[in-house]
């Protein structure tokens, strides 16, 4: 699992049983919704992230446990710096298959 | 059709007993990730940006219409109601869950499926001409030597953890439908004055963040040779092949740093050192398997040919556009597109699976191939029998008449479902989708080969096309490198950067203005893309898109 953030990050990973994305709440369980992640703020916080998805991945709970960094501030938003965390987070923006 | 024998079933149930067993083991805690990382990618089992990913493997791209039916099941039961297929002639489900995969493979397994080598540094899935056996230009039937090549590969115990993966393609037929040229090795078998096969064999094709043309190793290689040859070519990849940077472990480097003729010394020295105990058979066994196709191949007799003098103009257009030459008189090869305008290429929904499987029942003698262009081929349709098929396409959303034209276009997934992408490659299809076939309706673009990938890594071939995008990532931003040029044929060539990239919003702007440029440039109708581009080069093309932009 990649090291610490410094900065403002959660903590994702996929399920083990079934893949779906999930992140790591306040109250300790993981959730699919975005909005339930835990946002961790300044090196001690992240590295307690870090160690949070390392043991989950321990315990066959997630797989791929790794830190998203987001947008600096004060805010509750959790908007990625990276674009690629973007479109992980939204899902595929298009519609499944052909319309027959 | 080829059927497996009696071992190869045992095999495959075997196999997905113990992916059974290490899924259980998964679960339990008794594997660990890391542990469990390479087996199920030797499963095909990924890890997406958003979920499992399962690749099934088509063996040359040859289905029949119970396995096609088993996927659509699959599709319906274990994942989101459709599959997509692959550049190389596979299907893949984007979102399998790990728990269902061992059943999966039970299901594949009852129509001789599986989903072995689709992944990892192994030789994946042998890739083939999607007319072999019934195209009109063919020397000699591809599938029987593809076939040979699938059994000689599978698990290979010398061959299942080369430096990187490997990917093998092989032609039997004047036009070069299957991209052998860019391939690690390509093979192209013709017959000698005799009427047997021998082999022409390329080394070194591939595209990626290196693309290369294969060059020609050896030509008229005879049937007892070839296996022989291919052993050894392999194994001096997978001595001196590099471990140390998998950016440059392709066989294509190895022979661009040894130089084709050393490495061909090398090969010679292998080979004349190679025990040819495990080939003596090799002669008796691909007869067998003609046999096997032979057999499961009816008998066509000449029949009437179509009359499109009475046809409405739609079904004309999808005769003129989607039907090829078949070696059998009044017999037709169906190409079915699977890129309806602004449809996602290559996706297919578990229903029309299932209504494709009925079509080919009726009209293809239960017999279909995937494209590595991610199309559908009905290899044996009666001429008269095209206007119902066409009907019955039509009405599952499979009629569009735009095989070979620049809105047939090939798309990798992309960053909507990729973890290695770094672009979006299937919006990007959608919109120059919708864009072609408004061109097309109006003008006679003629042939036109546009891809896309959404990375270098390419996937989406577009080395390959005429008319290439390549998404990348700039500064957190979705930007489009454009190439032109390349051509995937018997003549296959890189296509060439046209100069900055562009904004996705840009993409169909400057795509229109390249076509733009070529219906005015070309000399005629029957002058293709490639060969306009070839005479006139880059200039007015780059002209045209940012002069004035």
């Amino acid at each position: 699992m990649p090291a610490a953030l410094t900065t403002k990050a959660i903590l994702t990973a996929n399920d083990v049983r079934n893949g779906d994305v999930v992140f790591w709440t306040a109250d300790q369980v993981w959730s699919a919704s975005i909005d339930d992640a835990l946002i961790g703020y300044g090196k001690e916080e992240t590295n307690a992230l870090v160690d949070e998805g390392a043991r989950a991945e321990a315990a066959n709970t997630v797989v791929g446990a790794y830190l998203v960094a987001l947008q600096p501030g004060d805010t509750l938003a959790r908007i990625p710096v990276k674009m690629r965390e973007v479109r992980r987070l939204a899902g595929p923006s298009i519609d499944f298959a052909q319309a027959a | 059709m080829y059927h497996y024998d009696h071992h190869d079933q045992s095999f495959v149930e075997a196999r997905a007993r113990e992916f059974r067993n290490q899924v259980e083991r998964r679960l339990a805690g008794q594997l660990t990730e890391d542990e469990f990382k390479p087996l199920r990618l030797q499963n095909g089992l990924y890890l997406q940006l958003h979920a499992y990913m399962l690749r099934v493997a088509i063996p040359y791209g040859e289905l029949n219409s119970q396995q096609l039916r088993k996927l659509g099941y699959i599709a319906d039961t274990y994942d989101k109601g459709y599959g997509h297929f692959t550049t190389r002639q596979n299907i893949q489900f984007n979102w399998p869950k790990l728990v269902d995969t061992p059943d999966i493979l039970d299901h594949l397994a009852d129509v001789q499926m599986h989903a072995i080598q689709t992944s990892g540094n192994c030789i994946r899935n042998v890739t083939s001409d999607p007319f072999a056996g019934v195209a009109a230009d063919e020397f000699i039937d591809p599938r029987p030597v593809s076939e040979l090549m699938r059994q000689w590969s599978m698990l290979h115990p010398e061959f299942a953890f080369l430096p990187r993966k490997f990917k093998f393609a092989v032609t039997g037929a004047a036009e070069d439908r299957a991209a052998i040229k860019f391939h690690d090795i390509g093979i192209w078998a013709k017959a000698d004055a005799a009427g047997e096969p021998v082999f022409d064999v390329y080394v070194g094709g591939g595209q990626g963040r290196t693309p290369r043309v294969a060059k020609l190793f050896e030509s008229a290689v005879p049937l007892i040779e070839l296996m022989p040859l291919l052993d050894a070519m392999l194994r001096v990849y997978n001595l001196h092949g590099r471990r140390d940077n998998k950016y440059k472990a392709r066989i294509k480097i190895l022979v661009e740093e040894l130089g084709l003729e050393n490495y061909r010394d090398e090969v010679r020295a292998e080979l004349a050192n190679i025990d040819r105990a495990p080939f003596v058979s090799v002669e008796g066994e691909y007869e067998r398997i003609c046999n096997a196709f032979e057999e499961g191949t009816p008998e066509m007799s000449p029949e009437k040919a179509i009359d499109l003098k009475t046809a409405t103009p739609a079904f004309k257009r999808w005769v003129e556009s989607n039907v090829a030459a078949h070696r059998v008189q009044g017999w037709a090869i169906a190409q079915i597109s699977v890129k309806p305008k602004g449809g996602i290429p290559g996706d297919v929904t578990g229903a029309q699976m299932r209504a494709l499987a009925d079509l080919a029942d009726h009209y293809s003698r239960g017999e279909l191939r995937i494209t590595h262009r991610q199309n559908v081929v009905f290899p044996y349709v009666r001429a008269t029998d095209l206007e119902a098929l066409y009907q019955g396409l039509s009405a599952i959303g499979l009629g569009e008449d735009n095989i070979g034209e620049a809105s047939d276009i090939i798309a990798c997934p992309g960053l909507d479902y990729c973890a290695l992408a770094t672009a979006r490659s299937i919006p990007v299809a959608q919109e120059l989708s919708t864009m072609l076939r408004a061109r097309e309706a109006a003008d006679d673009l003629g042939p036109i080969s546009l891809n896309i990938s959404g990375c270098i890594n390419a996937c989406g071939h577009h080395h390959a096309a005429n008319i290439g995008i390549l998404g990348l990532n700039k500064a957190e931003k979705e930007n489009y490198q454009i190439t032109l040029g390349g051509r995937s044929d018997e003549r296959a060539s890189v296509g060439e950067i046209l100069g900055p990239g562009f904004a996705q919003d840009d993409v169909p702007g400057a795509v229109s203005k390249i076509i733009d440029t070529y219906l005015r440039l070309r000399t005629g109708e029957q002058e293709r893309f490639p060969d306009t581009y070839a005479r006139v080069g880059k200039e007015p093309f780059k002209e045209a898109v940012y002069v004035g932009a």
